[in-house]
């Protein structure tokens, strides 16, 4: 079987080749991808947030599950591709499976597609269109082209010595985007929290105790927002950390009566990270399990980072 | 209380108020062109004695009459019962007028200012009712007569003057956490030479709102007030005035479980007036006045060790010279001139600044016809420290008849900077912040710098080299009285305040030990407006019925704008989900209720020689705090709720000179112990009056 499919394969190589130097219209499953790009999608799995990418390219697509349920990344090399019905068939070569993906509503921001594991090539190309309301296989779903990655960091926990007149000191707790995690790092992270004080790794030293080494270019600026509002970066308007002042302030609000420090809402802190790309946070407390009566510097905060390269929206 | 009863009697009150301007046994001039009654006078409009009624700006009289029927003891629990005032609590109980903070009403006692406004209130608990003949409330900006501080407008506390024979009165009221005020007035009068002395001791044992702690809301305290008043008439044409006043308070102070301590008050006022009278036309007054006001306070750790200090040394000297010329019944002119010194001796001080403002002002007072009234004035304030101020006003009054007439007048205000924005030198011990007055952040800024304590400065110091100007309004009031049967009275009034140039604190520079420094900046301008309804009905002799209301917006324009920009918003507290405010989410400036109202009924039942009123006062919800941290008061955040106060009195007389009375006031018991710690819960009490 496995002979059959690779001179299949060698056979079609030929075709398309030679197809290709002869300048000849495209056969039926030879056309050019029309859409490129990483389409991702969130979906709820037992209480867990898992998150399915396909990135399309005219050679390949590769799938990537990413989520705390369950993990998977590979490849399916792209074997047949029609325009007329959007009908991609391909082959994961790591374990020989086949599978045709059906694509609709292709847009600039998104695409539907079907997935289906198909026992051959052939058997790909005869695979009728499922239903629209077709359940099996996960069924048909939307994927968004960019979407960035959105996540929320419980009782990050940012302690400080000093203070009441005296220097503040103390490590910050650093925290990295792409992990999604706080981090130990001295050169993976993007912002660091002591205190109410928040850095960047980008600029230089603010000129505070135990202020760690920048060696990234983030850069950071607050917009007057919702998160979901902040649909898109102000590259004009990102400052880096200086000797003396720190490029994110003015983040929460301080009541002098109760003592209570309360993340403003419709401050929205724009970030962009060590290496270029961006992401945008809100502080929702400054308290341990946001209970305001307990711990202080306790950050619980919601994020949106695009990780996807020279990407300015979210 | 039974209006118009008596002419003599309203003849008497009259010449009562005149006894300091004008001679006895001569012709008053009463502006009595719009009236054919006489009726209640007030001087502080327009510093003549003028018809209440006719009057082209809107004020009101509160008697000695309704204060005495209602047991009042302080300013503050009568002038709460007045449409479109309320007490509010601020470092003491000050007065909201027309929806402005307690800063911006001047306080006078027999025409002269108060002083002693530590954190801006001037504490109306401070004054005893048991001398007072009337006070008088004008509202609208006032400067043109008054300088600083009218903004909102003015409150004129007159005290009674010595009456002809020997008098005296001894009052004594005691009630609920051992209230208890005495006053006792002798007085005596005999041709040219007339002295008055009154004394008032008030005490009480404070009160507890929320007994989940061991300190207490309010600590014990107890005060004295003295008064003493000379009258000299040299001739027909010139007489003296000489009033000393002296209020001493001493109260503990326990602001938290671990220090205690105490703070005193001393305040005298001396104020010596000579009034002359050239011929018909001319008249001359010269006022010479000064007052101090002390505080001085201390708190000790448990082992006695002092924990800090605080004093506060206010002086005022002001001479004015007035002039009235009444050109003829129609016409009338006066104008003053004075120069106020002012110093303050406090902590936090780096020196003892000193205020010297000369000023002067004139006032054109005329009816143009039977019908129509109108006033002009300006005023002048030179002054030492800050930019001097030009205030005028204008007023005018139309009487379509007797029923109806309308008036309007519109009016500049200010307040001149105080001390402490000016020349605060502070450093918080435990948390490191400074606080530096506008004019001392030229030179001490640098200081700082230079000793290494400043990181970054934020406002150049260039900013700091003119003057700060004075917090100032434009206001508008139009006006509409209607008395369309003898025994009903309705009067409308519109306002609207313009008011800029607010004085905020600001970060100028962040300190090395990461607090900030802060100043005083003119920052925000603000707007109130609203209307206010007064009726009064006496359908029999004997009863008197009378109703107010005051609908009120007080905004800040920028946060308006912020609104309507989009740049406001709040968090769900369940969902954590952050959505934007509209402008009409925005509920305005902190402490300002909607809808203030107040019924009063006093009834009289001669036969049984007894008199009892009942009085209630409303106001609606406000807010107090932003709870939501946008930093503005919008409809999401928690709002204290409204409430209602009912106050109760009954005044029986034997013997035509004993008087006893009982009373509830707050008979509902109304508390608010997490927001409102000026109102203590129900005061029972009993009252026994002697006149002799």
């Amino acid at each position: 079987m496995k002979t059959i499919k690779i001179l299949t394969l060698v056979a079609l190589f030929i075709g398309f080749t030679s197809c290709s130097s002869n300048d000849d219209l495209p056969e039926a499953g030879n056309d050019t991808v029309s859409f490129e790009g990483s389409f991702s999608r969130e979906f709820d799995v037992q209480g867990t947030t898992q998150r399915a990418t396909y990135s399309v390219t005219l050679e390949k697509l590769t799938y990537d599950l990413a989520g705390g349920f369950a993990q998977s990344n590979y490849d399916i090399k792209k074997e047949y591709f029609s325009k007329d019905d959007n009908r991609w068939i391909g082959l994961r070569e790591s374990n020989g499976t086949y599978y045709v993906i059906f694509f609709k509503n292709i847009s600039e921001t998104e695409v539907t597609l079907y997935k289906k594991e198909v026992a051959s090539l052939e058997a790909g190309k005869t695979e009728a269109i499922p239903a629209a309301d077709n359940t099996e296989n996960h069924g048909w779903n939307t994927y968004k082209k960019d979407l960035p990655i959105s996540g929320q960091i419980k009782n990050l926990h940012a302690p400080q010595a000093g203070g009441h007149g005296q220097p503040k000191s103390g490590e910050f707790t650093k925290f990295d985007f792409a992990t999604g995690a706080i981090t130990t790092s001295d050169t993976d992270w993007d912002i660091a929290f002591r205190g109410t004080k928040i850095i960047l790794n980008g600029g230089v030293s603010s000129g505070t105790v135990d202020e760690p080494a920048r060696n990234g270019d983030a850069g950071a600026y607050i917009a007057s927002s919702t998160l979901d509002n902040i649909t898109s970066v102000d590259k004009s308007l990102f400052v880096q950390d200086k000797a003396g002042g720190f490029a994110i302030s003015g983040w929460y609000s301080y009541n002098s009566e109760t003592h209570v420090i309360t993340a403003t809402p419709g401050k929205i802190i724009v970030v962009k990270t060590r290496d270029g790309k961006y992401a945008k946070v809100e502080v929702l407390s400054y308290y341990k399990d946001l209970d305001t009566s307990g711990d202080s510097r306790y950050y619980t905060f919601n994020y949106v980072y695009q990780a996807n390269d020279g990407v300015t929206t979210f | 209380m039974v209006l118009n009863k008596n002419i003599f009697v309203i003849y008497f009150l009259v010449f009562l108020s005149f006894t300091s301007f004008a001679q006895k046994k001569k012709e008053v001039a009463i502006d009595s062109i719009n009236s054919k009654k006489l009726d209640e006078v007030i001087v502080t409009a327009t510093r003549t004695v003028r018809q209440l009624s006719s009057l082209p700006l809107p004020a009101q009289i509160v008697t000695k009459k309704d204060i005495k029927n209602s047991n009042s003891l302080r300013l503050s629990d009568i002038l709460n019962e007045q449409t479109g005032l309320i007490i509010v609590q601020d470092h003491g109980q000050g007065i909201q007028m027309q929806g402005l903070a307690s800063d911006y009403t001047l306080l006078l006692i027999d025409g002269v200012p108060l002083v002693g406004r530590t954190a801006g209130t001037l504490d109306l608990s401070r004054i005893t009712v048991g001398n007072i003949k009337q006070i008088e409330i004008v509202k609208g900006a006032s400067s043109s007569l008054y300088g600083s501080e009218a903004l909102a407008g003015v409150i004129n506390i007159i005290t009674d003057n010595p009456k002809t024979g020997f008098r005296g009165d001894v009052d004594l009221r005691t009630g609920t956490f051992n209230t208890t005020n005495t006053s006792v007035t002798t007085n005596y009068k005999k041709g040219k030479m007339g002295v008055s002395a009154f004394v008032n001791r008030y005490s009480n044992d404070g009160y507890d709102l929320d007994k989940s702690d061991v300190l207490k809301t309010v600590d014990p305290y107890h005060n004295y007030t003295f008064n003493a008043k000379v009258n000299y008439d040299f001739s027909e044409s010139t007489s003296l005035y000489i009033s000393g006043r002296y209020y001493t308070e001493n109260q503990k102070n326990v602001p938290t479980e671990l220090l205690v301590g105490e703070s005193n008050t001393n305040e005298w006022n001396s104020h010596i007036k000579l009034d002359h009278k050239y011929n018909e036309k001319w008249k001359g007054y010269l006022d010479l006045y000064a007052t101090r006001f002390k505080t001085d306070g201390y708190l000790n750790n448990l082992d006695n060790s002092r924990f800090s200090e605080s004093d506060y040394n206010q002086l005022l000297v002001r001479p004015e010279l007035r002039i009235a010329y009444n050109a003829n019944k129609r016409h009338s002119f006066i104008g003053g001139i004075g120069w106020t010194h002012e110093t303050l001796d406090r902590t936090y001080f780096s020196n003892k600044p000193e205020f010297n403002a000369p000023y002067i002002y004139a006032q054109y007072d005329s009816d143009l016809t039977e019908k129509l009234n109108l006033i002009v004035g300006a005023r002048f304030d030179k002054h030492s420290e800050y930019a001097s101020q030009f205030s005028p006003k204008a007023a005018l009054r139309y009487a379509f008849n007797d029923k109806i007439a309308v008036k309007g007048s519109v009016g500049y205000g200010y307040k001149a900077p105080v001390f402490r924005q000016l020349y605060l030198d502070f450093t918080n011990p435990t948390a490191g912040y400074s606080v530096i007055g506008y004019n001392r952040v030229i030179t001490r800024l640098p200081e700082l710098d230079a000793a290494g304590q400043i990181l970054n400065i934020l406002a150049p110091i260039s900013e700091f080299n003119g003057a700060l100007k004075p917090e100032n309004s434009l206001s508008f009031n139009v006006g509409l009285q209607l008395q369309p049967v003898s025994t009903v009275k309705v009067e409308v009034n519109v306002f609207r305040n313009n008011i800029k140039d607010l004085i905020d604190t600001q970060v100028i520079a962040r300190k090395t030990n990461g607090q900030n420094v802060f100043s005083y900046k003119n920052i925000s301008s603000v707007y109130t407006q609203g209307l206010e309804l007064n009726t009064t009905w006496i359908p029999i002799n004997q009863l008197k019925i009378s109703g107010g209301y005051q609908l009120l917006y007080a905004k800040d324009k920028d946060a308006e704008k912020a609104f309507e920009k989009g740049e406001v918003f709040t968090r769900n507290p369940e969902t954590l989900k952050t959505f934007e405010l509209g402008k009409e989410d925005y509920f305005g400036l902190f402490n300002r209720s909607r809808h203030m109202a107040n019924v009063k009924v006093f009834y009289e039942i001669p036969k049984w020689k007894l008199n009892t009123n009942i009085r209630a006062t409303y106001r609606s919800d406000y807010g107090l705090r932003d709870t939501n941290s946008n930093s503005y008061l919008d409809v999401f955040d928690e709002f204290v709720e409204g409430y209602t106060i009912v106050d109760f009195a009954v005044n029986k007389t034997f013997y035509k000179n004993y008087q006893i009375g009982f009373g509830a006031d707050n008979l509902l018991d109304f508390k608010d112990a997490q927001n409102i710690s000026n109102i203590s819960g129900r005061l029972l009490y009993g009252k026994i009056n002697i006149q002799f």
